[in-house]
This record gives structure tokens, sequence and C-alpha cells, in this order.
């Protein structure tokens, strides 16, 4: 059964169709809220707000639309809340962006310095570094996972790229 | 004609996401083979993009119907009305959980049961698919 599939199942009142999605989209939907939060509970915290969420949104969905994008649209929002949250709570805060554990590379040393650097960096910024060359997407796959035009891609990911080497020190 | 600095700067980075149309990126190469600074500039956004490239985000399965699944299967049973029904570890909890609860909005049956039974409106369940505790609601 393909995405429109389970969510027409969904919307028809079977809701425990939702676990096929749950299962399809769970890991990737974790690895983007690690590239906004940088941090493994938060990061599950966050993911399990937004199936939540897009549960209760089923019955708004448009047969069609992109199911991916429809997600991370949610997730991006959830994310950015529970990024506000920590910087206004910070007795309660968790570790921010600190948590090693979330990534690897293959070059360690070089790898760990540029994690700290990209944590240091706006989250949009991150954003577009990640989907570009971690996810390897294209200009045209962002622009529909943004929902934004592909030329506005370019320039943000530029934008990014310069912020990113400017904090670097040029020294990639 | 070759480009200039600045217009090859501003295709560079187009070029090494693979996104220059083939004859720019001809143009921007007879550039770059007479200019060292724009070679330069060009190693560095490699270096970059190579170092972002290695980085690997693989989390394991956060198993997420776990954690949602009571969650998703309530929320939807009270909007449409219908008893949810919620895995229990074995009949004899079940019976007691279900005396229990049955009544509420909240009943537990056996894996079993649940694949018949979950999400049903009530009134849809058979007495005989859940005889005992069917009968004692």
């Amino acid at each position: 059964m393909d995405d429109q599939g389970i969510l027409r199942h969904c919307q028809e009142g079977d809701a425990g169709k939702f676990e096929l999605l749950v299962k399809a989209y769970e890991r990737e939907l974790m690895r983007h809220a690690l590239m906004w939060l940088g941090h493994r509970e938060d990061a599950l915290d966050t993911v399990q707000e937004t199936l939540m969420k897009a549960f209760r949104a089923i019955p708004r969905f448009r047969q069609g639309q992109p199911v991916y994008p429809w997600l991370y649209g949610i997730l991006r929002n959830t994310c950015i809340d529970a990024a506000r949250h920590r910087q206004h709570d910070r007795i309660q805060a968790r570790a921010g962006w600190s948590d090693r554990e979330c990534f690897s590379s293959r070059t360690a040393d070089r790898g760990s310095e540029l994690w700290e650097h990209l944590g240091k960096l706006e989250a949009e910024d991150r954003e577009m570094l990640f989907l570009k060359h971690v996810d390897g997407r294209s200009y045209e796959e962002i622009a529909a996972l943004l929902e934004i035009p592909a030329g506005t891609v370019m320039s943000r990911l530029s934008r990014a790229r310069a912020r990113l080497r400017s904090r670097m020190g040029a020294k990639v | 004609m070759t480009e200039s600095c600045e217009e090859t700067r501003a295709r560079l980075e187009a070029w090494i996401d693979q996104a220059l149309p083939e004859a720019e990126q001809r143009r921007l190469q007879e550039h770059l083979s007479g200019c060292a600074k724009c070679r330069s500039e060009e190693a560095e956004l490699r270096g970059l993009a190579t170092a972002l490239g290695d980085l690997r985000l693989e989390p394991e399965s956060p198993r997420m119907w776990a954690r949602i699944r009571t969650a998703v299967l309530s929320e939807h049973c009270q909007a449409n009305r219908i008893v949810p029904w919620v895995l229990a570890p074995n009949c004899a909890t079940n019976a007691r959980l279900l005396n229990r609860h049955f009544c509420g909005n909240l009943c537990f049956a056996t894996s079993t049961y649940i694949r018949m039974l979950r999400c049903q409106p009530l009134e849809n369940i058979s007495a005989s698919a859940f005889p005992i505790f069917i009968s004692n609601h």
C-alpha cells in the first residue's frame, strides 16, 4: 500500500494504518530532528509530537499531496517551537547542541569540529547545508520539500556556506 | 571568451552542486584553468562540501509506533465514539481490566481480538467475538 493509500484508509477511519506511515518515515524524521536540535532525547520527543500532530491533521490532508514534505513541514515547525522553548526555559533545558553520539564522520576529528560549528549556525542555515550535502538532495528536491523556489534554495545555500566558512575561518 | 572572476565565483557553487548547465561548465572550466585565485576558491568550496558529505546521521529506529500507539488509537476512538482495544499481557489481566473499564472509555483485550476488533464501532462488535466480556457488559 502506498502513502496515499495509507492516508486514505486513515481518513476513512482505519487509524491502525497510521502505523505503516510511522514505520516508513520515523528514521527520516528522526534524522531531520537531530539535524535541527542536535540532541537525541529532544529529537525523540519532537518526532513523537510531530507524528501526533500529523495524525490529528489527517482529516485535512489533501489526497495527491506529497506525503513526506507534508510531514517534514510539521516536523520543521515543531522543531522551531522546541528550539524556542529550549532557549526560553534555560533551567530545564537539555544539553542542546552537544550530543556527539548523534553523528559520525569518515574523518573523525574534522567531523567533530564541523559538527560544533554547525551547531552555532542559525537552524535555517544548518537545514540548507544538511539537506544539500548530508542528504544529497538537488535544488529542486529541497525546493519541493520546503515549498520555496529553487532560486531561493540556491541563495540560502550560498549564504549558509558563507556563514559556515566564516565560522571555520575558511579552514575546510 | 572566458568568464570574469566575478562571474566564475557566482557559478562555482552551482557547479559543485552539479546544477550548472553544460555550456556554462565549459566557460567556467576555461576560466579556472587560467586563474589560481578562482581555483583556490573552488578547492575550498569542494573541501567544505566533502566534509559535510562525510557527516552521517543514522539514528537507530526510534520505534515511534510503540510510543504513540495508545495515544493515537485513544484519540481516534474518542473522536469517533469508539471503544478502543489495547493490548494487555494475558487473559486474566484482560478480564479484570475489562470488567473494570468496559463502561468507561478504555477496554483491554488479547492481541487476537485487537486484530479483529480494533477501532470497530461498539455496535459492530459481535457478542460472539468476545462472549464472556461482552456479556458482562
